[in-house]
């Protein structure tokens, strides 16, 4: 016999239908009709609570959560990158030198020496209208290892907001010559050479007064640019035929 | 006892996928972020900075010539500056991507291309000598255009990267 209050299985005749477990008296001929008896009287029988619907309930609501996170995640940051990208300022830092200030880049030392006016387009001839020709001298010093990759981008000179870029050295170097700034410098020196003193080339416009010449600081893999790090910008002034303090004897 | 059971395997299903989509989000979110900053979706952005009303003649000094240009008759000139970065690793050897104008009608509008300074042949050193744009740098670039009197707004269209889909802005005139 089945107690209909505990559940328990006793021998009714043993115990004379008294449940051995919690005391209650069930009638033999009739347990359901006992127990319907019972639950009229108002009483009700402790539910024991479902084993497994809270964790079930919480794993939905996990898995819910966690689809929320993952389709807004990218959304929000997303947003934020268009944002930065469309303020239109600049993406990269720029950390300024004076000429003459050693600065790092790449384990390389880099110092701007020297910036002269070589020539305007009334005394060259070819030369565009209303431009001028100058040149910057760069000293450098790195391991000159060739398997370090540790190449120099090609700098560029920033000049009343725009930019230019350095002349090519295969392209100035009969004027170099004919100006006495050489050697010229290109993306290769620094990667064979321990040490470097040599000029690059550019071409401004005649009313410009100051530029900048700029270096790319950059992650490279293999020969590519993987990451641009920083720029470094050397401020100099045109208003001189010279900029710098140490005169060297040209080539 | 089946039937927690069967609760107990649907409970660890959920926690699991859930936390499976969770770090492929978290992972997507970041993978996307690095690669928006080393090899960018797009090579530039433009925005309009400003635009200026030139009037029926554009004169520029270059060296010792005055260069001039009149527009047609029934036009006005203007002077369109757009902010121009390269958020690309690349360098771009102009002052950022070719920008076309267009109004409503074909002739509303007219970029004036043959300003400047005109010689029979290349000035020395002239490619190494023209506008630049290097990597992670902003410009303010200027487009000159003829409109059409009466036009009160046409487009600029470019391209950020040679893949992307095109980019439509608004120039509003006088």
């Amino acid at each position: 016999m089945r107690c209909f209050n505990c559940n328990k299985n006793f021998d009714y005749d043993k115990y004379y239908g008294i449940c051995p477990k919690c005391g209650c008296y069930n009638k033999k001929e009739s347990s359901q009709e006992q127990q319907q008896q019972y639950e009229n009287t108002g009483y009700e029988k402790k539910k024991s609570p479902k084993k497994g619907n809270a964790f079930l309930a919480f794993s939905i609501v996990f898995f819910v959560v966690c689809m929320v996170v993952s389709v807004l995640l990218p959304l929000i940051t997303a947003g934020s990158t268009v944002e930065s990208e469309m303020t239109g300022e600049e993406q990269v830092t720029v950390t300024t030198h004076e000429s003459n200030e050693e600065f790092r880049l790449q384990e390389l030392t880099l110092k701007v020496t020297e910036c002269r006016i070589l020539d305007d387009w009334t005394t060259l001839d070819g030369l565009e209208k209303g431009r001028k020709l100058i040149a910057v001298r760069v000293e450098g010093s790195g391991d000159g290892e060739y398997e370090d990759y540790n190449r120099l981008a090609e700098p560029y000179l920033e000049a009343d907001g725009h930019f230019r870029p350095m002349l090519s050295s295969y392209d100035f170097e009969p004027y170099a010559r004919m100006y006495k700034t050489m050697p010229l410098l290109d993306e290769t020196d620094l990667m064979l050479d321990e040490t470097v003193d040599g000029w690059y080339a550019f071409v401004v416009e005649e009313d410009c007064s100051a530029v900048q010449i700029c270096f790319e600081e950059c992650e490279w893999e293999d020969w590519n640019k993987e990451e641009l790090l920083e720029v470094h910008a050397v401020s100099l002034s045109l208003e001189n035929e010279t900029e710098g303090g140490t005169e060297h004897e040209a080539y | 006892m089946k039937h927690i059971k069967w609760k107990l395997i649907l409970s660890i299903v959920f926690l699991v996928f859930g936390i499976q989509i969770l770090f492929s989000g978290i992972a997507y979110t970041f993978t996307r972020k690095v690669t928006s900053f080393s090899t960018a979706e797009q090579d530039c952005t433009v925005q309009l900075a400003e635009v200026k009303k030139i009037g029926s003649i554009y004169s520029e000094t270059i060296g010792d010539e005055t260069i001039s240009h009149e527009a047609d008759a029934g036009y006005t000139i203007y002077e369109i500056i757009f902010s121009v970065t390269n958020v690309g690793l690349e360098e771009y050897y102009s002052e950022g991507p070719d920008i076309y104008f267009e109004g409503y009608e074909y002739s509303d509008v007219c970029e004036l291309w043959d300003l400047g300074y005109d010689s029979e042949e290349d000035p020395l050193f002239y490619y190494d000598s023209q506008p630049y744009l290097p990597a992670g740098r902003s410009v303010d670039a200027s487009y000159y255009v003829q409109v059409k009197d009466g036009v009160s707004e046409f487009t600029a269209s470019y391209r950020p990267s040679y893949d992307a889909d095109e980019v439509v802005l608004s120039i509003p005139v006088e």
